[in-house]
Protein backbone atom coordinates (compact mmCIF):
# COMPACT_ATOMS: atom_id res chain seq x y z
CA UNK A 1 0.00 0.00 0.00
CA UNK A 2 2.75 2.28 0.85
CA UNK A 3 4.39 1.62 -2.43
CA UNK A 4 1.38 2.48 -4.35
CA UNK A 5 1.11 5.57 -2.38
CA UNK A 6 4.55 6.59 -3.17
CA UNK A 7 4.16 5.23 -7.15
CA UNK A 8 1.19 7.36 -7.40
CA UNK A 9 2.83 10.15 -5.97
CA UNK A 10 5.89 10.38 -8.04
CA UNK A 11 3.43 9.70 -10.50
CA UNK A 12 1.25 13.07 -9.37
CA UNK A 13 4.94 14.50 -9.17
CA UNK A 14 6.38 14.11 -12.60
CA UNK A 15 3.02 15.05 -13.95
CA UNK A 16 2.86 18.39 -12.15
CA UNK A 17 6.70 18.55 -13.61
CA UNK A 18 5.86 17.87 -16.89
CA UNK A 19 2.64 20.16 -16.68
CA UNK A 20 5.47 22.99 -15.33
CA UNK A 21 8.05 22.03 -18.35
CA UNK A 22 5.29 22.42 -20.84
CA UNK A 23 4.21 26.06 -19.93
CA UNK A 24 7.55 27.23 -18.86
CA UNK A 25 9.52 28.56 -21.64
CA UNK A 26 12.80 27.61 -22.94
CA UNK A 27 15.90 28.04 -20.28
CA UNK A 28 18.01 29.68 -22.51
CA UNK A 29 15.50 32.64 -22.24
CA UNK A 30 16.97 32.94 -18.72
CA UNK A 31 20.07 34.83 -20.92
CA UNK A 32 18.10 36.64 -22.91
CA UNK A 33 18.10 40.29 -21.48
CA UNK A 34 15.90 43.55 -22.27
CA UNK A 35 17.29 45.76 -24.93
CA UNK A 36 20.90 43.94 -24.92
CA UNK A 37 20.41 44.45 -28.45
CA UNK A 38 21.37 47.74 -28.24
CA UNK A 39 24.97 47.37 -27.61
CA UNK A 40 25.57 51.03 -27.04
CA UNK A 41 21.86 51.95 -25.89
CA UNK A 42 21.08 54.96 -27.84
CA UNK A 43 24.50 55.08 -29.37
CA UNK A 44 23.83 52.37 -31.26
CA UNK A 45 23.52 51.42 -35.03
CA UNK A 46 21.96 48.51 -36.50
CA UNK A 47 23.55 49.06 -39.55
CA UNK A 48 25.66 45.68 -40.88
CA UNK A 49 27.39 46.74 -44.24
CA UNK A 50 30.70 47.52 -44.75
CA UNK A 51 30.02 50.88 -43.11
CA UNK A 52 28.99 49.66 -39.91
CA UNK A 53 31.98 51.48 -37.44
CA UNK A 54 31.49 54.79 -39.53
CA UNK A 55 27.74 56.42 -38.16
CA UNK A 56 27.18 58.81 -36.23
CA UNK A 57 25.40 58.37 -32.94
CA UNK A 58 22.03 60.08 -32.97
CA UNK A 59 20.98 62.90 -30.48
CA UNK A 60 24.06 65.13 -31.83
CA UNK A 61 23.77 68.90 -31.88
CA UNK A 62 23.76 70.95 -35.04
CA UNK A 63 27.56 71.56 -34.23
CA UNK A 64 28.82 68.55 -32.90
CA UNK A 65 27.36 66.50 -36.24
CA UNK A 66 29.53 69.83 -38.18
CA UNK A 67 32.45 68.75 -36.25
CA UNK A 68 31.84 64.33 -36.73
CA UNK A 69 32.24 65.50 -40.62
CA UNK A 70 35.10 67.73 -40.11
CA UNK A 71 37.15 64.73 -38.26
CA UNK A 72 35.57 62.14 -40.52
CA UNK A 73 37.12 64.06 -43.65
CA UNK A 74 40.59 64.81 -41.15
CA UNK A 75 40.28 60.92 -40.11
CA UNK A 76 39.76 59.75 -43.57
CA UNK A 77 42.14 61.29 -46.43
CA UNK A 78 45.56 61.70 -46.47
CA UNK A 79 47.84 63.75 -45.09
CA UNK A 80 50.30 65.16 -47.61
CA UNK A 81 54.47 66.08 -47.32
CA UNK A 82 54.50 69.90 -46.41
CA UNK A 83 54.72 72.52 -48.17
CA UNK A 84 51.93 71.74 -49.76
CA UNK A 85 48.76 73.91 -51.28
CA UNK A 86 46.33 71.54 -49.15
CA UNK A 87 47.77 73.60 -46.20
CA UNK A 88 45.68 72.23 -43.26
CA UNK A 89 46.32 68.59 -44.64
CA UNK A 90 49.90 69.13 -44.70
CA UNK A 91 52.80 68.04 -42.02
CA UNK A 92 52.91 64.18 -42.97
CA UNK A 93 55.87 62.88 -41.34
CA UNK A 94 59.21 63.07 -41.82
CA UNK A 95 58.32 59.44 -40.72
CA UNK A 96 55.21 57.55 -40.15
CA UNK A 97 53.40 54.38 -40.33
CA UNK A 98 50.53 55.74 -42.50
CA UNK A 99 49.21 58.65 -44.16
CA UNK A 100 45.96 59.33 -42.18
CA UNK A 101 44.25 57.86 -39.66
CA UNK A 102 42.01 54.67 -41.79
CA UNK A 103 45.23 53.94 -43.30
CA UNK A 104 45.47 51.73 -40.07
CA UNK A 105 41.63 51.96 -38.82
CA UNK A 106 40.11 51.10 -42.67
CA UNK A 107 36.88 51.64 -42.40
CA UNK A 108 36.81 52.66 -38.72
CA UNK A 109 37.87 49.20 -38.53
CA UNK A 110 41.15 46.83 -37.32
CA UNK A 111 44.07 46.45 -38.71
CA UNK A 112 46.50 43.63 -39.06
CA UNK A 113 49.65 42.76 -39.14
CA UNK A 114 51.43 42.45 -42.54
CA UNK A 115 50.82 39.48 -44.57
CA UNK A 116 54.23 39.91 -46.01
CA UNK A 117 57.69 41.17 -45.67
CA UNK A 118 57.16 44.69 -46.40
CA UNK A 119 53.43 44.86 -46.49
CA UNK A 120 52.96 49.02 -45.40
CA UNK A 121 49.97 50.38 -43.32
CA UNK A 122 48.22 47.37 -42.75
CA UNK A 123 47.59 48.79 -39.04
CA UNK A 124 50.47 46.98 -37.58
CA UNK A 125 52.92 49.38 -35.28
CA UNK A 126 56.33 48.28 -33.28
CA UNK A 127 56.65 50.08 -29.87
CA UNK A 128 60.12 50.01 -29.14
CA UNK A 129 60.57 50.43 -24.99
CA UNK A 130 64.04 50.70 -23.35
CA UNK A 131 65.16 49.93 -19.99
CA UNK A 132 63.64 52.87 -17.12
CA UNK A 133 61.02 55.16 -17.81
CA UNK A 134 60.94 58.74 -18.63
CA UNK A 135 60.26 61.70 -16.18
CA UNK A 136 56.45 61.54 -16.13
CA UNK A 137 56.76 57.31 -15.96
CA UNK A 138 55.67 56.97 -19.86
CA UNK A 139 58.37 54.22 -20.83
CA UNK A 140 61.67 54.95 -21.73
CA UNK A 141 62.23 55.33 -25.82
CA UNK A 142 64.78 54.04 -28.25
CA UNK A 143 67.62 56.83 -28.43
CA UNK A 144 67.83 56.74 -31.73
CA UNK A 145 64.74 55.52 -33.01
CA UNK A 146 62.16 56.86 -30.59
CA UNK A 147 59.47 54.89 -28.90
CA UNK A 148 57.87 53.43 -32.18
CA UNK A 149 59.22 52.55 -35.42
CA UNK A 150 57.99 53.91 -38.59
CA UNK A 151 58.46 52.15 -41.54
CA UNK A 152 57.79 54.89 -43.73
CA UNK A 153 59.08 57.84 -44.33
CA UNK A 154 58.97 61.85 -46.70
CA UNK A 155 60.71 61.46 -50.27
CA UNK A 156 64.43 61.42 -49.83
CA UNK A 157 64.45 60.69 -45.87
CA UNK A 158 65.84 56.94 -44.75
CA UNK A 159 62.95 55.30 -43.37
CA UNK A 160 63.52 54.04 -40.12
CA UNK A 161 63.46 50.68 -40.23
CA UNK A 162 61.05 46.81 -41.16
CA UNK A 163 59.80 44.90 -39.04
CA UNK A 164 59.71 40.85 -39.80
CA UNK A 165 57.59 38.70 -38.42
CA UNK A 166 57.74 34.89 -38.62
CA UNK A 167 55.18 32.22 -37.40
CA UNK A 168 56.02 29.10 -35.71
CA UNK A 169 53.09 26.41 -35.67
CA UNK A 170 51.87 24.97 -32.36
CA UNK A 171 49.90 22.30 -32.20
CA UNK A 172 47.38 21.17 -29.01
CA UNK A 173 44.44 19.48 -28.61
CA UNK A 174 40.56 20.09 -27.56
CA UNK A 175 39.21 17.84 -24.50
CA UNK A 176 37.58 15.64 -27.17
CA UNK A 177 40.59 15.09 -29.02
CA UNK A 178 40.55 17.13 -32.06
CA UNK A 179 43.75 19.10 -32.90
CA UNK A 180 44.07 23.29 -33.30
CA UNK A 181 47.24 25.10 -34.32
CA UNK A 182 47.94 28.23 -32.83
CA UNK A 183 51.12 30.67 -35.14
CA UNK A 184 53.14 32.15 -32.40
CA UNK A 185 55.18 35.14 -34.00
CA UNK A 186 58.28 36.26 -33.52
CA UNK A 187 59.62 39.84 -34.34
CA UNK A 188 62.80 41.06 -35.96
CA UNK A 189 63.84 44.52 -37.16
CA UNK A 190 65.71 44.57 -40.37
CA UNK A 191 66.47 47.32 -42.51
CA UNK A 192 67.76 49.86 -39.74
CA UNK A 193 68.19 53.24 -41.28
CA UNK A 194 70.55 54.95 -38.39
CA UNK A 195 72.71 52.83 -36.25
CA UNK A 196 71.43 50.49 -33.48
CA UNK A 197 69.03 50.24 -31.29
CA UNK A 198 69.09 50.75 -27.88
CA UNK A 199 66.08 49.45 -27.14
CA UNK A 200 65.61 46.44 -25.89
CA UNK A 201 61.97 45.13 -25.86
CA UNK A 202 59.58 44.98 -28.97
CA UNK A 203 55.77 46.06 -28.18
CA UNK A 204 53.86 44.54 -31.41
CA UNK A 205 50.80 46.60 -31.49
CA UNK A 206 47.69 46.23 -34.12
CA UNK A 207 45.03 49.03 -34.58
CA UNK A 208 41.38 47.99 -32.86
CA UNK A 209 38.30 49.21 -34.53
CA UNK A 210 37.21 53.02 -33.38
CA UNK A 211 33.38 52.03 -32.45
CA UNK A 212 32.06 53.20 -29.26
CA UNK A 213 35.21 55.14 -28.03
CA UNK A 214 33.34 57.87 -26.72
CA UNK A 215 31.09 55.65 -24.13
CA UNK A 216 33.77 53.60 -22.71
CA UNK A 217 35.27 57.93 -21.71
CA UNK A 218 31.81 58.06 -20.15
CA UNK A 219 32.35 55.40 -17.82
CA UNK A 220 32.60 56.71 -14.09
CA UNK A 221 35.93 56.51 -12.58
CA UNK A 222 34.18 55.06 -9.99
CA UNK A 223 32.30 52.22 -11.68
CA UNK A 224 35.57 51.27 -13.27
CA UNK A 225 37.64 50.79 -9.67
CA UNK A 226 35.01 48.87 -8.38
CA UNK A 227 35.62 45.88 -10.59
CA UNK A 228 39.62 46.15 -9.29
CA UNK A 229 41.22 43.53 -7.25
CA UNK A 230 44.79 44.30 -7.73
CA UNK A 231 46.07 41.66 -5.11
CA UNK A 232 42.85 39.21 -6.04
CA UNK A 233 41.52 39.57 -2.19
CA UNK A 234 38.65 37.76 -3.54
CA UNK A 235 41.00 34.55 -4.44
CA UNK A 236 39.24 33.90 -7.41
CA UNK A 237 41.94 34.01 -9.35
CA UNK A 238 41.44 37.42 -11.38
CA UNK A 239 43.00 40.84 -10.70
CA UNK A 240 41.90 43.62 -12.56
CA UNK A 241 44.17 46.51 -11.91
CA UNK A 242 43.74 49.82 -12.56
CA UNK A 243 46.64 51.33 -14.82
CA UNK A 244 47.34 55.05 -13.98
CA UNK A 245 48.87 57.19 -16.80
CA UNK A 246 50.99 60.52 -17.78
CA UNK A 247 47.94 63.11 -19.30
CA UNK A 248 50.08 64.55 -21.52
CA UNK A 249 46.83 67.43 -22.24
CA UNK A 250 46.14 67.83 -18.41
CA UNK A 251 49.41 67.58 -17.15
CA UNK A 252 49.06 65.42 -14.61
CA UNK A 253 48.55 61.33 -13.69
CA UNK A 254 44.68 59.96 -14.96
CA UNK A 255 42.93 56.60 -15.05
CA UNK A 256 44.32 55.08 -18.18
CA UNK A 257 41.68 53.59 -20.52
CA UNK A 258 42.81 53.27 -24.14
CA UNK A 259 45.40 51.42 -25.87
CA UNK A 260 46.54 47.75 -25.19
CA UNK A 261 47.71 48.94 -22.20
CA UNK A 262 45.31 51.37 -21.19
CA UNK A 263 48.55 53.79 -21.25
CA UNK A 264 46.18 56.45 -22.58
CA UNK A 265 43.56 58.23 -20.57
CA UNK A 266 40.96 60.19 -22.93
CA UNK A 267 40.27 60.13 -26.86
CA UNK A 268 42.30 63.52 -27.18
CA UNK A 269 45.42 62.07 -25.69
CA UNK A 270 44.94 58.90 -28.05
CA UNK A 271 44.35 60.47 -31.20
CA UNK A 272 47.03 63.12 -30.93
CA UNK A 273 49.64 60.53 -29.56
CA UNK A 274 48.71 58.58 -32.37
CA UNK A 275 49.34 62.01 -34.94
CA UNK A 276 52.48 62.32 -34.08
CA UNK A 277 53.35 58.54 -33.36
CA UNK A 278 51.75 57.44 -36.47
CA UNK A 279 51.61 59.95 -38.67
CA UNK A 280 53.95 62.67 -37.48
CA UNK A 281 51.69 65.55 -37.39
CA UNK A 282 52.19 67.75 -34.19
CA UNK A 283 49.80 69.18 -31.90
CA UNK A 284 49.80 71.51 -29.60
CA UNK A 285 49.87 68.59 -27.10
CA UNK A 286 53.03 66.68 -28.85
CA UNK A 287 54.68 69.92 -30.51
CA UNK A 288 58.11 68.03 -31.28
CA UNK A 289 58.57 65.81 -34.00
CA UNK A 290 60.01 62.49 -33.80
CA UNK A 291 63.33 62.91 -34.83
CA UNK A 292 66.01 61.85 -32.76
CA UNK A 293 69.39 63.10 -32.33
CA UNK A 294 70.87 61.05 -34.93
CA UNK A 295 68.02 61.52 -37.72
CA UNK A 296 69.82 65.05 -38.73
CA UNK A 297 67.39 64.84 -42.67
CA UNK A 298 64.32 64.30 -40.27
CA UNK A 299 65.33 67.49 -38.29
CA UNK A 300 65.99 69.24 -41.39
CA UNK A 301 62.76 68.80 -43.05
CA UNK A 302 59.73 71.46 -43.69
CA UNK A 303 56.89 71.37 -41.42
CA UNK A 304 53.22 71.59 -42.21
CA UNK A 305 52.90 74.04 -39.82
CA UNK A 306 53.48 74.77 -36.23
CA UNK A 307 51.95 72.75 -35.00
CA UNK A 308 50.50 71.17 -37.68
CA UNK A 309 47.16 70.31 -36.72
CA UNK A 310 45.53 72.90 -35.54
CA UNK A 311 44.32 72.28 -31.99
CA UNK A 312 39.98 73.03 -32.86
CA UNK A 313 40.76 70.16 -35.95
CA UNK A 314 42.41 68.12 -33.31
CA UNK A 315 39.21 68.26 -31.15
CA UNK A 316 37.15 68.28 -34.12
CA UNK A 317 38.70 64.52 -35.02
CA UNK A 318 38.49 63.78 -30.73
CA UNK A 319 34.88 64.28 -31.22
CA UNK A 320 34.33 62.31 -34.14
CA UNK A 321 36.18 59.49 -32.38
CA UNK A 322 34.08 60.04 -29.69
CA UNK A 323 30.89 59.99 -31.70
CA UNK A 324 31.24 56.78 -33.65
CA UNK A 325 28.54 54.47 -32.99
CA UNK A 326 28.73 50.70 -31.54
CA UNK A 327 26.99 48.43 -33.94
CA UNK A 328 23.87 46.77 -32.19
CA UNK A 329 23.55 42.92 -31.86
CA UNK A 330 22.37 40.28 -34.74
CA UNK A 331 20.78 37.69 -33.72
CA UNK A 332 20.73 38.10 -30.03
CA UNK A 333 17.68 36.25 -29.25
CA UNK A 334 18.62 33.04 -31.68
CA UNK A 335 18.93 29.85 -29.60
CA UNK A 336 23.04 28.70 -29.98
CA UNK A 337 23.58 32.86 -29.50
CA UNK A 338 22.09 32.69 -26.15
CA UNK A 339 23.37 28.96 -25.64
CA UNK A 340 26.83 30.57 -26.03
CA UNK A 341 26.29 33.77 -23.93
CA UNK A 342 25.24 31.04 -21.16
CA UNK A 343 28.54 29.23 -21.91
CA UNK A 344 30.50 32.55 -21.89
CA UNK A 345 28.94 33.22 -18.11
CA UNK A 346 29.68 29.59 -17.45
CA UNK A 347 33.76 29.08 -18.02
CA UNK A 348 33.93 33.24 -16.15
CA UNK A 349 35.00 35.20 -19.32
CA UNK A 350 32.79 37.82 -17.94
CA UNK A 351 35.14 38.37 -15.11
CA UNK A 352 37.05 40.59 -17.26
CA UNK A 353 35.04 40.88 -20.07
CA UNK A 354 32.19 43.07 -18.03
CA UNK A 355 28.62 42.73 -20.20
CA UNK A 356 27.38 46.11 -18.41
CA UNK A 357 27.85 49.36 -17.50
CA UNK A 358 25.92 52.08 -17.33
CA UNK A 359 27.77 55.27 -18.49
CA UNK A 360 28.26 58.42 -16.15
CA UNK A 361 28.07 62.09 -17.31
CA UNK A 362 30.12 63.12 -20.57
CA UNK A 363 30.49 66.58 -22.24
CA UNK A 364 28.47 65.00 -25.32
CA UNK A 365 25.23 64.78 -23.71
CA UNK A 366 24.11 61.94 -26.03
CA UNK A 367 27.46 60.02 -24.18
CA UNK A 368 25.47 60.00 -20.73
CA UNK A 369 23.38 57.42 -18.78
CA UNK A 370 23.18 54.97 -21.42
CA UNK A 371 23.20 51.44 -20.66
CA UNK A 372 25.97 49.84 -22.61
CA UNK A 373 27.62 46.11 -23.23
CA UNK A 374 31.36 46.66 -23.88
CA UNK A 375 32.14 43.39 -22.37
CA UNK A 376 35.14 44.92 -21.15
CA UNK A 377 36.00 46.10 -17.26
CA UNK A 378 39.34 48.35 -18.72
CA UNK A 379 41.40 47.50 -16.51
CA UNK A 380 44.55 44.91 -16.62
CA UNK A 381 45.33 41.57 -16.04
CA UNK A 382 47.92 39.27 -16.31
CA UNK A 383 47.68 37.13 -19.97
CA UNK A 384 50.51 34.55 -19.03
CA UNK A 385 53.16 34.13 -20.72
CA UNK A 386 52.82 33.12 -24.19
CA UNK A 387 51.07 36.64 -24.97
CA UNK A 388 53.85 38.76 -22.98
CA UNK A 389 55.70 41.02 -24.78
CA UNK A 390 57.71 42.03 -21.58
CA UNK A 391 56.71 45.88 -22.27
CA UNK A 392 56.13 48.33 -19.18
CA UNK A 393 53.82 50.72 -19.70
CA UNK A 394 52.94 53.02 -16.49
CA UNK A 395 51.32 50.62 -14.01
CA UNK A 396 50.98 47.54 -16.52
CA UNK A 397 54.12 44.94 -16.65
CA UNK A 398 55.16 43.29 -19.22
CA UNK A 399 52.70 40.15 -19.11
CA UNK A 400 49.25 42.37 -18.27
CA UNK A 401 46.99 43.35 -20.99
CA UNK A 402 43.45 45.82 -20.45
CA UNK A 403 40.82 43.39 -21.48
CA UNK A 404 39.81 44.92 -24.75
CA UNK A 405 36.08 45.54 -25.77
CA UNK A 406 33.80 42.89 -27.22
CA UNK A 407 31.62 45.24 -28.79
CA UNK A 408 31.40 44.77 -32.83
CA UNK A 409 33.95 42.08 -32.63
CA UNK A 410 31.67 39.96 -35.50
CA UNK A 411 31.87 43.04 -37.79
CA UNK A 412 35.15 43.06 -37.93
CA UNK A 413 35.28 40.24 -41.61
CA UNK A 414 32.43 42.67 -42.63
CA UNK A 415 34.11 45.54 -42.59
CA UNK A 416 37.67 44.58 -42.72
CA UNK A 417 38.05 41.25 -44.56
CA UNK A 418 39.52 39.36 -42.20
CA UNK A 419 38.98 37.97 -38.74
CA UNK A 420 43.27 38.41 -37.13
CA UNK A 421 42.61 39.13 -33.35
CA UNK A 422 44.81 39.89 -30.57
CA UNK A 423 47.30 42.80 -29.71
CA UNK A 424 48.95 41.59 -32.37
CA UNK A 425 46.83 39.91 -34.52
CA UNK A 426 48.27 36.53 -34.35
CA UNK A 427 45.04 34.66 -33.76
CA UNK A 428 43.37 33.97 -37.00
CA UNK A 429 39.83 33.53 -35.69
CA UNK A 430 37.79 33.65 -32.27
CA UNK A 431 38.68 30.24 -31.19
CA UNK A 432 42.40 30.89 -31.86
CA UNK A 433 42.17 34.09 -29.76
CA UNK A 434 40.32 32.48 -27.10
CA UNK A 435 43.03 29.81 -26.58
CA UNK A 436 46.07 32.18 -26.52
CA UNK A 437 44.44 33.43 -22.79
CA UNK A 438 46.42 32.19 -20.36
CA UNK A 439 47.53 33.67 -16.68
CA UNK A 440 44.75 34.83 -15.28
CA UNK A 441 42.47 33.52 -18.61
CA UNK A 442 43.99 30.70 -18.29
CA UNK A 443 41.03 28.61 -16.57
CA UNK A 444 38.08 30.13 -18.27
CA UNK A 445 40.22 28.54 -21.65
CA UNK A 446 41.28 25.50 -20.03
CA UNK A 447 37.30 25.33 -19.55
CA UNK A 448 36.83 26.05 -23.21
CA UNK A 449 39.04 23.27 -24.32
CA UNK A 450 36.68 21.21 -22.60
CA UNK A 451 33.74 21.88 -24.36
CA UNK A 452 31.79 20.48 -26.97
CA UNK A 453 32.45 21.28 -30.64
CA UNK A 454 28.77 22.60 -30.70
CA UNK A 455 29.23 24.46 -27.65
CA UNK A 456 32.47 25.85 -29.25
CA UNK A 457 30.29 26.67 -32.18
CA UNK A 458 27.50 28.37 -29.95
CA UNK A 459 30.23 30.39 -27.96
CA UNK A 460 31.48 31.69 -30.90
CA UNK A 461 28.10 32.31 -32.32
CA UNK A 462 27.50 34.61 -29.65
CA UNK A 463 30.88 36.51 -30.07
CA UNK A 464 30.00 37.18 -33.50
CA UNK A 465 27.10 37.98 -32.70
CA UNK A 466 28.13 41.30 -30.51
CA UNK B 1 31.18 72.14 -47.86
CA UNK B 2 31.30 71.72 -43.64
CA UNK B 3 34.63 70.37 -44.25
CA UNK B 4 36.02 73.81 -46.30
CA UNK B 5 34.10 75.91 -44.28
CA UNK B 6 35.76 75.05 -41.10
CA UNK B 7 38.99 74.25 -42.79
CA UNK B 8 38.94 78.18 -44.77
CA UNK B 9 41.24 76.04 -46.65
CA UNK B 10 40.17 75.82 -50.58
CA UNK B 11 41.72 72.91 -51.10
CA UNK B 12 38.96 71.09 -49.57
CA UNK B 13 36.45 73.37 -51.87
CA UNK B 14 34.26 71.11 -54.45
CA UNK B 15 36.26 72.66 -57.26
CA UNK B 16 39.09 74.37 -56.29
CA UNK B 17 40.91 74.30 -59.24
CA UNK B 18 38.28 75.69 -61.35
CA UNK B 19 36.64 78.03 -58.52
CA UNK B 20 32.82 76.69 -59.57
CA UNK B 21 32.25 75.35 -56.11
CA UNK B 22 29.37 77.67 -56.16
CA UNK B 23 27.98 76.43 -59.13
CA UNK B 24 28.71 72.68 -58.10
CA UNK B 25 26.93 73.33 -55.11
CA UNK B 26 23.62 74.44 -56.69
CA UNK B 27 23.39 71.82 -59.26
CA UNK B 28 24.55 69.06 -57.34
CA UNK B 29 20.88 70.48 -55.25
CA UNK B 30 18.89 70.63 -58.58
CA UNK B 31 20.27 67.47 -59.64
CA UNK B 32 18.73 65.85 -56.47
CA UNK B 33 15.23 68.21 -56.96
CA UNK B 34 15.11 66.77 -60.53
CA UNK B 35 14.76 63.15 -59.63
CA UNK B 36 12.80 63.62 -56.28
CA UNK B 37 10.05 65.93 -58.06
CA UNK B 38 10.35 64.20 -61.27
CA UNK B 39 11.13 67.13 -63.41
CA UNK B 40 14.40 68.50 -65.56
CA UNK B 41 13.71 71.69 -67.56
CA UNK B 42 10.15 71.33 -69.53
CA UNK B 43 10.17 67.27 -69.20
CA UNK B 44 8.19 66.32 -66.71
CA UNK B 45 7.33 62.48 -64.95
CA UNK B 46 6.69 60.41 -62.09
CA UNK B 47 9.52 61.07 -59.43
CA UNK B 48 10.38 60.02 -56.10
CA UNK B 49 8.34 62.61 -54.42
CA UNK B 50 4.93 60.35 -56.00
CA UNK B 51 6.28 57.08 -54.40
CA UNK B 52 7.03 59.15 -51.05
CA UNK B 53 3.80 60.97 -50.84
CA UNK B 54 1.61 57.86 -50.88
CA UNK B 55 4.34 56.07 -47.87
CA UNK B 56 4.58 59.28 -45.91
CA UNK B 57 2.93 62.69 -46.65
CA UNK B 58 4.62 64.90 -43.91
CA UNK B 59 8.13 63.93 -45.15
CA UNK B 60 7.45 64.47 -48.51
CA UNK B 61 6.24 67.60 -48.27
CA UNK B 62 8.93 68.38 -45.49
CA UNK B 63 11.39 67.59 -48.33
CA UNK B 64 9.73 69.66 -50.99
CA UNK B 65 9.81 72.34 -48.68
CA UNK B 66 13.31 72.15 -47.81
CA UNK B 67 14.25 71.39 -51.72
CA UNK B 68 13.11 74.63 -52.73
CA UNK B 69 14.52 76.56 -49.30
CA UNK B 70 17.89 74.95 -51.04
CA UNK B 71 17.58 76.33 -54.17
CA UNK B 72 16.65 80.31 -52.39
CA UNK B 73 19.94 79.36 -49.83
CA UNK B 74 22.32 78.29 -52.26
CA UNK B 75 21.74 81.21 -54.64
CA UNK B 76 22.71 83.72 -51.54
CA UNK B 77 26.64 82.11 -51.20
CA UNK B 78 28.63 84.34 -52.32
CA UNK B 79 30.89 84.15 -55.26
CA UNK B 80 33.67 82.95 -55.50
CA UNK B 81 33.46 80.27 -52.82
CA UNK B 82 37.09 80.91 -51.89
CA UNK B 83 35.72 84.28 -50.47
CA UNK B 84 32.64 82.89 -49.17
CA UNK B 85 34.39 80.34 -46.71
CA UNK B 86 37.14 82.88 -45.54
CA UNK B 87 35.00 86.35 -45.00
CA UNK B 88 33.65 86.14 -41.79
CA UNK B 89 30.73 88.47 -43.64
CA UNK B 90 29.68 85.57 -46.11
CA UNK B 91 30.52 82.41 -43.83
CA UNK B 92 26.85 82.19 -42.29
CA UNK B 93 25.54 81.47 -45.80
CA UNK B 94 27.30 78.79 -46.49
CA UNK B 95 27.12 77.27 -42.81
CA UNK B 96 23.04 77.96 -43.79
CA UNK B 97 23.76 76.35 -46.93
CA UNK B 98 25.37 73.01 -45.64
CA UNK B 99 22.92 72.76 -42.77
CA UNK B 100 20.10 72.52 -44.92
CA UNK B 101 21.67 69.75 -47.63
CA UNK B 102 22.76 68.11 -44.11
CA UNK B 103 19.08 68.01 -43.08
CA UNK B 104 18.02 66.93 -47.01
CA UNK B 105 20.30 63.94 -45.87
CA UNK B 106 18.26 63.08 -42.68
CA UNK B 107 14.88 63.33 -44.43
CA UNK B 108 15.80 61.22 -47.37
CA UNK B 109 16.72 58.65 -45.15
CA UNK B 110 13.60 58.86 -43.12
CA UNK B 111 12.06 58.77 -46.63
CA UNK B 112 13.84 55.59 -47.52
CA UNK B 113 12.88 53.59 -44.40
CA UNK B 114 9.10 54.89 -44.89
CA UNK B 115 9.37 52.84 -48.37
CA UNK B 116 10.82 50.13 -46.16
CA UNK B 117 14.45 50.73 -47.62
CA UNK B 118 17.71 51.32 -45.28
CA UNK B 119 19.96 53.74 -46.67
CA UNK B 120 23.30 54.82 -44.54
CA UNK B 121 23.88 58.86 -44.94
CA UNK B 122 27.41 58.21 -44.24
CA UNK B 123 29.57 59.94 -46.46
CA UNK B 124 32.14 58.12 -49.09
CA UNK B 125 35.63 58.13 -47.98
Amino acid sequence: MKNIQTISLLFIVSLLFFACEKETVDPLLHYLEDGEEFSGGNATTFLTSRDAFGQAISGLTDAQENSFFVGNSLFNQNWVTAPASTTARDGLGPFFNARSCSGCHFKDGRGRAPDYFGEKSTGFLMRLHGLGTTANGAPMPDLSYGGQLQDQAILDITPEGEVEITYQEIVDAFGDGSNYSLQQPSYSIRQLGYGPMTASILSPRVAPHMAGGGLLEAISETDILANADEFDADGDGISGKANYVWDDFKQEMALGRFGWKAGKSDLLNQDAAAFIGDMGITSDIFPNQNCSTNEIECQNAADGGQPEIIFDRLMDVVSYTQTLAVPGRRDHDAPPVLNGKRLFFKIGCVKCHTPKFTTGSHAISALSDQTIRPYTDLLLHDMGDALADGATEFRANGNEWRTPPLWGIGLIETVNGHTRFLHDGRARNLTEAILWHGGEGESSKAMFKTLTEEERQDLIQFLNSL
Amino acid sequence: MIVAYTNKDQEDEHSCFSDNTHRDIILNAQGINNIYNGRYSNITGTGLADLVALADESTNTAIVNLLTQIKTDNALIHVPFDHAISNDSYRPQVLTAANNLKELGDKLVEAASALGFTVSAELPD
